[in-house]
């Protein structure tokens, strides 16, 4: 009974063990459906989250994107400061965008809310933050690391680095952060160099002849067209800057073969004739050395002055007002440490330059025009630091205590320059007196460059200094100061134009578009015409052509560089420079030509390699810059034309209004290599 | 027979064991049929996710400018395919898909913005249960084209 009652025990006991096995098997089996669905839901929502996060980055991407478009000229940044984005290298810090506004603005836009809706409404799914940043540990800066062109100072405000877009997104208690990086560059978008000229040609070959315009006794020319080249109006209503007027230069002629070049004032059809000598460096006068071989380095100086034919029928040799006595200015080029290669003789304080015009009758240089023959060269030195005047009262007397006429005053150029029969001492006093009236009147020689500036870094009326002069000349150890005035622009510190070498290293770092050529032109209208005004260009950066492009008509709102690296430019509409925006538009062949079949072109026109190209049916009007490194003057002077200066483009390297910061497409290349591909 | 009476079990004792095994047993089938076909259904959801995300990469994929109501539509697995997603992997019975693509154009960014943008939502349902919506995954995204100010 005992036994058996035991075993029914033992049968319930196996029984209730099979139950209770049973029911643990399928209450972990259901454990563990639970649980992998849970992480399924995780896995669905967390996915969810992602493609939310995916949605406002890539709106987060656009509005960036904005921000950085405005960086170009409009400079109404809402989500960082602009000032701290071009910080030149130093002072670059870490720049974080606005998170909290960045936030506010993604969570809160209307498609966003609408995506959410979508998803099941905000109390189930949320942006959560958003964070954009710039670590000043991935900028680095152009100077530093893109081989800049050896004679280029580099500008450290110009850099490239990193920008990361974080989204930070909530569903269902899910978080997911999506992070994306892309590169940026920040640029001064007018090219570095050239901008500050009006015409720029780095190489004249030897035995060329420049002066291939004929002009009769009136100064009508009798054959071919003159280039007129307008630098800018030093009394501007504008700025007073002397910055703000183009220079020219024309380069590569050795000392011992000075390049003759017959220039001509005024934009009329006839001109006075001027005398222009361009000389590839300085040489020292022997005489000068000689009387004066104590004199430590009296030096001239490489700036305006020179001799009006006009001289003798104004009081001041024609110069009626100061504004025309100083409206435009041959400025040539010229460091300390390298001086000018240019020599001028002739007054080139005028409104127009025209190139190439003379007369071929010799005058005694009393009717304004023609080849001033009877002036000789002059060898003086052209260090270009002193001045070449003194300030103090015995400055107008021609000679010295013993005598000798005082160097490097206008009477003495003008005794170098100027031959007796022309007038003797009389004509010296008064070419002293017309020189003079230029030293009143502008910061001279270096100071010409450098403006003088107050307290507080504003630019000042010459004319109301009351001890301008004092200021102009500097003072020091030396015969006219130890300290000379500061190159005009520290830019070209070191730097010889002639040596300029300009290649790729030049521009091509800068590109943030690259286009084939002319057959993607439409994609280059897609993204910079593409406004309501079919013509109307909104560029903001560098954009590169890899093939020959023809430009069409095109009204210029936003400039920036285009850049043809194998191919040529055909300029075949009308460029002008829309005056509400005043932009600049910089048009630069690396390797080919700037072929020009247009009336007008507002730019600053650069062909790196062959030169450029004019189709003779359009007289050349330019508004901007012509350089080259090489042109046929040839037929140059059959086309003629106009290049006026554009001061609006001499900006110093670091105004900020130049800089433009853009987001870079995705370079990045995958390829996938199967290893039967392997060799 | 007394030891017929303690060496087995009675009829009552019988039924009632199968009684209360048969209880348990319904209730644990009844709790792995519910899991299962929750399983099932969060399986079907992960496999609607992948259709909607297909077509919303695919879409992605296409320049702004030519995503439209084109590409509107429903499509049942296995029997009506939309020749606009033939390059998408096919739908399977019981799966149903549409898309529908909203424009919006010159629309603030958000309210008060000055800012306005062209955007289009791309929306798309699957359906793997077509009597009862509770079988519905809804996805959507965004597809933003530029400011417009």
């Amino acid at each position: 009974m005992r036994i058996l009652s035991n075993k029914k025990g033992i049968t319930f006991f196996i029984v209730i063990a099979i139950l209770a096995i049973l029911l643990i098997a399928i209450t972990s089996y259901n454990s563990m459906l639970r649980s992998e669905r849970y992480t399924m839901y995780r896995i669905i929502y967390g996915d969810n989250a992602l493609i939310i996060a995916e949605a406002a980055m890539d709106l987060l991407q656009r509005i960036v994107e904005y921000e950085f478009a405005l960086t170009g000229y409009e400079r109404k940044n809402t989500y960082f400061k602009y000032e701290d984005l071009i910080k030149p290298k130093g002072e670059f810090k870490t720049v974080n965008f606005d998170s909290t506004k960045l936030t506010d603005v993604i969570s809160n836009s209307d498609p966003i809310k609408a995506l959410i809706e979508i998803f099941g409404g905000s109390s189930i799914a949320k942006v959560k933050k958003v964070e954009v940043t710039i670590d000043e540990k991935n900028v680095k800066y152009f100077g530093d690391v893109s081989g800049q062109s050896p004679n280029i100072v580099p500008n450290l405000h110009e850099k490239f680095g990193i920008i990361t877009y974080s989204v930070q997104v909530e569903y269902y208690g899910i978080t997911k952060t999506l992070n994306i990086s892309k590169q940026i560059k920040i640029i001064n978008v007018l090219p570095k160099v050239l901008r500050h000229f009006t015409f720029f040609i780095k190489n004249i070959p030897k035995g060329t002849d420049l002066n291939k315009i004929l002009v009769d006794d009136s100064g009508v020319p009798i054959n071919g067209k003159p280039l007129v080249l307008y630098n800018g109006e030093y009394n501007s209503p504008s700025s007073l800057s002397p910055l703000d007027q183009g220079m020219i230069f024309l380069g590569n002629q050795p000392a011992s073969e000075p390049l003759i070049l017959k220039m001509s004032h005024g934009d009329s059809t006839s001109g006075v004739g001027e005398l222009f000598h361009l000389i590839r460096k300085f040489y020292l006068d022997k005489e000068f050395q000689r009387r004066y071989e104590n004199s430590k380095g009296y030096q001239v100086g490489h700036t305006e002055y020179g001799v009006s034919s006009g001289m003798a029928n104004a009081r001041y040799f024609g110069i009626q007002t100061p504004k025309d006595l100083l409206s435009s200015m041959l400025k040539l080029y010229c460091t300390p440490a390298a001086p000018s290669p240019t020599r001028i003789l002739g007054n080139v304080n005028r409104c127009y330059l025209r190139l190439g015009a003379y007369q071929d009758k010799q005058t005694n240089g009393t009717e304004h025009m023609g080849d001033m023959t009877f002036s000789t060269p002059a060898t003086f030195t052209t260090a270009g630091v002193p001045p070449i005047t003194e300030v103090d009262a015995d400055t107008h007397g021609l000679l010295d205590e013993g005598g000798k006429l005082k160097p490097v005053t206008a009477e003495w150029i003008a005794k170098k320059i100027l031959p007796d029969e022309l007038g003797g001492m009389d004509l010296y006093n008064a070419y002293a007196e017309f020189m003079n009236q230029f030293i009143d009147y502008e910061p001279y020689n270096y100071s010409m460059l450098t403006p003088i500036k107050d307290k507080n870094g504003v630019d000042c009326d010459p004319n109301k200094i009351p001890d301008f002069k004092t200021k102009l000349f500097p003072s020091g150890s030396n015969s006219y100061g130890g300290n000379p005035a500061k190159p005009a622009d520290e830019e070209y510190t070191g730097s010889d134009l002639r040596m300029l070498s300009l290649d790729e290293k030049y521009a091509i770092p800068y590109a943030s578009y690259k286009f084939s050529g002319d057959k993607e032109f439409t994609d280059f209208k897609k993204l910079f015409m593409n406004g309501s005004q079919t013509d109307a260009l909104k560029l903001g950066l560098a954009t590169t052509f890899e093939g020959d492009i023809r430009l069409p008509q095109m009204t210029i709102q936003k400039g920036g560089m285009i850049i043809c690296k194998k191919g040529n430019i055909t300029i075949s509409g009308d460029i002008t420079a829309d005056p509400v925006y005043n932009q600049t538009l910089a048009i630069i062949a690396m390797d080919g030509d700037i072929i020009v079949d247009a009336k007008k072109v507002d730019a600053i026109l650069i062909s790196l390699k062959d030169g450029l190209k004019f189709e003779p049916k359009n007289s050349l009007d330019i508004s901007g810059t012509l350089a080259a490194t090489s042109m046929d003057f040839d037929k140059l002077l059959t086309t003629g034309g106009k290049i006026s200066y554009r001061p609006c483009q001499a900006v110093p390297t670091n105004d900020t209004n130049f800089y433009y910061a853009s987001i870079q497409p995705d370079v990045r290349n995958w390829k996938v290599i199967l290893d039967n591909d392997k060799k | 027979m007394t030891k017929n009476k303690s060496g087995g079990f009675t009829l009552i004792e019988i039924l009632a064991t199968i009684a209360i095994l048969g209880i348990i047993a319904v209730n644990l089938l009844y709790s792995l049929t519910e899991q299962h076909r929750g399983t099932t259904d969060i399986v079907n959801k992960v496999i609607s996710a992948n259709y909607a995300k297909d077509v919303i990469d695919y879409l992605k994929a296409i320049p702004y400018s030519d995503v439209d109501s084109s590409f509107n539509g429903v499509e049942i697995g296995g029997s009506t395919e939309n020749p606009k997603y033939k390059d998408l992997p096919k739908l399977v019975n019981p799966f149903e898909r549409s898309v529908e693509i909203l424009e919006f154009k010159d629309k603030p960014l958000c309210s008060g913005s000055n800012q306005k943008i062209n955007y289009k939502i791309i929306k798309v349902s699957v359906k793997f249960d077509k009597n009862t919506n509770s079988r519905l995954t809804l996805i959507g995204t965004l597809m933003v084209d530029k400011f417009t100010n």
